[in-house]
């Protein structure tokens, strides 16, 4: 108990070195609450296998709040030079033709509403699981007209990387994955444009950030 | 016959890569990339100038570094197309030749490696080399007829052989070879070279020195130098530091000033430097950036196609998994120290997610992913489904790639690639007696171009040049665009002189916009326009009689 309770404070401690933590106190301290309330009971959860049920009310509680709080985007409209590429495209096929049947191939790659979502939400997901966008502002492919902000200390990216593979290989990945997968396709799908970027991925990052320093503790350690 | 092809699946298997490899790689080459980009032509050119004279176009003797534009470019290719054009001669797609053979040789080689890794019997050897063959970023740089792809095949077999020579000790000196040409390829390996072999001895330490392989190494690294002296003669001339204006120092101090205040400016460099060499670097593994994003820059790229596709994400992150699980196998370790230095080169430029300079990084990128797939298709038990799965994704794949490379690509990136260029040269040549002015404000130099449809004899460019430039080869290393060949003058526009003499002005959309050619009584005489209609050179007849009845005061009139 008295290693996990150092463990706990190592655990905020990484968490009040980061920016975003701190943008998001000086925003919404509601939504910090929730933050830090769901990083430490994911914390907990990953050590004990306990509090799951607590864990998913705080962290459903937090989607909502993340969906409340960025901007709803429609995933099939397009602006007038979308528009514009959009007619140029379709004609830029050729024919395509199996015998005498004419294969629409063209619309179905580029007027199809199917086709305009899919290519959309794709974008969406890569755009959320960048890691530069978490701990370089997104540099240097910054989008156009988005205001970038660095959230998590770029020294944090090995020990991010580290924790992730680390974990990857252990069993029981289902809730940390939850954590991932579930805000990521959330997201894409409703929106990803939000003025304090998309924190309900904060607990994921601050829990890999952590294994990683963990795990090269243990490595510095087991060599000394 | 059937137990014949059986027992040489290898042999047939790769010869179905090779034929795959030449459709993808050498379908309409002379059509796809539409036009012959700038530095296409140039090193044609300056081939084409070895051949005919034994100099390069400014007159010097079969130089180390081409000057080319000041860019002082590493030789290999060009000297390596010289015995292309001499039997085939100054075609766009013998120009392209080089890099379709070195696609179609890494492809053969990951094939090899992955054999290496594999256990007997597994089928990831031919699952990477499908995935390679396919993958955009070696089909858009198999078809291009500049350096860096065979830069990157030559370096590729140098670690391939270097990694051999732990077991079998005269690889080493293969190795080596390979990888101190390949400096004389493209200017990414002339740092990362180095970079990877002192890491590769770093990390096989005990093995290169153990007493089998020590003699080899040892000669090997002599032999590296030797081949390395043409360069270390030249490192201290101007010529060498030509790319350094790359490096992203407004950047840095930027961020000193903006997020690092509180420290004292020059320290705050330091991180401030970290950091975005960090970010340059991280780009390189980025999902984004690898299975979303095209190149930024329009002339490396293909509409909406990234370097590998969108599926790819799921066996990346599974097979970098896989790697980390391998990571103390030799060949792990190999493909770590080439994942982590290959884009160094790439990270220390501000360009962002430079697939060019980055080359290096593909393979091992590549086998990362085939690793992944291959896992993920053991999932499927019965070996149809795996078979399914798999000609699915293919199917999917290609089905993209012709989308955004075949129908795409050819018409909506003209101007990045220079189309048109032949065009005007032909109607340049077809008109002796006129006199022509070309604005290039906005485009690459053209008159490489012209030289190249021309097919210009260098030995009168070396006259019109003279030796200012041959004489000063690696110290002289201004480059001015501006030229004048024979009844061409490629320079800037000036108003107050050219409206008055009886001369044809060429020009993009804004070099002379409509209310000037009203305005100088200037008569449009040609346009080339590209597949979708867009604007390439518009062409305007002076009249000066015109002018000169409309003012004519001027001095210019008096003539």
């Amino acid at each position: 108990m008295k290693k996990f309770n150092w463990q706990l404070l190592f655990f905020c401690s990484l968490i009040l070195l980061t920016p975003w933590f701190w943008r998001l106190l000086l925003a919404n301290q509601t939504i910090t609450f929730f933050v830090c309330l769901v990083s430490v009971l994911l914390f907990y959860f990953n050590r004990f296998k306990k509090g799951q049920l607590l864990l998913l009310v705080c962290f459903f509680l937090l989607l909502g709040m993340q969906l409340v709080g960025v901007e709803r985007r429609d995933l099939l409209s397009l602006d007038n030079d979308q528009q514009r590429v959009q007619q140029m495209r379709l004609g830029e096929y050729p024919p395509i033709r199996i015998g005498q049947v004419w294969i629409p191939l063209a619309h179905w790659l580029e007027g199809r509403s199917e086709t305009i979502l899919f290519y959309r939400i794709k974008q969406n997901v890569f755009e959320l699981i960048d890691p530069n966008l978490y701990f370089f502002a997104n540099h240097p492919r910054e989008r156009a007209g988005m205001d970038e902000f660095e959230k998590l200390p770029f020294f944090f990216f090995p020990l991010f990387v580290f924790g992730f593979l680390s974990e990857l290989g252990k069993k029981g990945l289902g809730y940390y994955f939850l954590f991932l997968i579930l805000p990521v396709l959330l997201l894409s799908v409703w929106g990803n444009i939000g003025r304090l970027g998309p924190f309900c991925l904060f607990p994921f990052l601050m829990i890999s950030i952590f294994d990683g320093c963990w795990f090269l503790a243990k490595k510095i350690c087991s060599r000394a | 016959m059937f137990k014949s092809i059986k027992k040489h699946r290898d042999f047939f298997f790769l010869l179905l890569l090779v034929f795959g490899g030449l459709f993808l790689f050498a379908y309409r080459l002379n059509q796809i990339p539409p036009g012959l980009y700038v530095d296409e032509t140039t090193c044609a050119y300056n081939a084409y100038s070895i051949l005919k004279t034994s100099k390069d176009e400014y007159g010097k003797a079969f130089p180390v570094w081409f000057r080319l534009f000041g860019s002082y470019t590493p030789p290999l290719f060009i000297y390596s197309l010289v015995p292309l054009i001499a039997l085939f001669g100054l075609k766009v797609w013998v120009i392209r030749l080089p890099s379709v053979l070195a696609g179609l040789a890494v492809i053969g080689l990951v094939f090899y490696f992955l054999k290496s890794i594999s256990r007997k019997g597994s089928f990831l050897p031919y699952l990477g080399s499908l995935l390679l063959l396919i993958c955009p970023w070696l089909v858009f740089y198999s078809r291009l007829g500049y350096e860096v792809t065979l830069a990157m095949a030559v370096f590729s077999f140098g670690v391939y052989w270097l990694y051999q020579g732990l077991s079998r000790p005269r690889f080493l000196l293969l190795g080596m070879v390979a990888l101190s040409l390949s400096t004389y390829g493209a200017y990414t390996q002339r740092y990362l070279v180095p970079l990877f072999i002192i890491g590769f001895v770093v990390l096989f330490f005990k093995k290169i020195f153990q007493e089998s392989n020590r003699k080899h190494f040892l000669l090997a690294c002599l032999l590296a130098l030797l081949i390395q002296l043409p360069q270390l003669v030249l490192i201290g001339t101007p010529a060498f530091r030509v790319k350094g204006e790359l490096l992203y120092s407004q950047v840095i101090s930027n961020y000193s000033v903006n997020h690092l205040g509180w420290l004292p400016y020059r320290l705050a460099l330091i991180p401030s430097f970290v950091r975005e060499l960090f970010s340059q670097w991280a780009s390189y593994f980025s999902p984004r950036s690898l299975f979303s994003l095209p190149d930024a820059d329009l002339q490396r790229s293909v509409p909406e196609l990234s370097v590998f596709y969108d599926w790819m994400l799921i066996p990346y992150l599974v097979g970098l998994w896989t790697l980390w699980q391998a990571r103390k196998k030799d060949w792990a370790k190999l493909v770590f120290l080439w994942l982590l230095l290959a884009p160094l080169p790439a990270a220390l430029v501000s360009d962002p997610f430079s697939t060019q300079r980055a080359l290096p990084i593909f393979l091992p990128l590549l086998v990362v992913i085939s690793l992944g797939t291959e896992k993920l298709l053991l999932v499927f038990r019965r070996r149809y489904l795996r078979v399914l799965v798999f000609v699915f994704l293919m199917a999917y794949s290609l089905l993209f790639l012709w989308r955004s490379y075949f129908v795409f690509f050819p018409k909506e990136r003209t101007l990045s690639w220079n189309w048109g260029y032949d065009q005007l040269a032909k109607i340049i040549q077809e008109s002796p007696d006129r006199h022509f002015v070309i604005d290039q404000s906005r485009v690459k130099p053209i008159y490489i171009q012209l030289l190249f449809y021309w097919q210009y004899p260098p030995a009168k460019l070396h006259q019109i040049l003279g030796p200012r430039v041959a004489d000063d080869y690696y110290q002289n290393t201004e480059f001015n665009s501006s030229y004048d060949l024979a009844n061409v003058e490629i320079r800037p526009i000036i108003w107050e002189k050219d409206i008055y003499r009886d001369q044809v002005l060429i020009g993009d959309e804004l070099s002379i916009s409509s209310q000037q050619a009203e305005e100088h009584f200037l008569e449009m005489l040609f346009e080339i326009k590209d597949p979708l209609d867009k604007l390439t050179f518009r062409a305007y007849q002076t009249n000066p009689d015109l002018k000169c009845q409309s003012g004519p005061t001027n001095p210019r009139c008096q003539f």
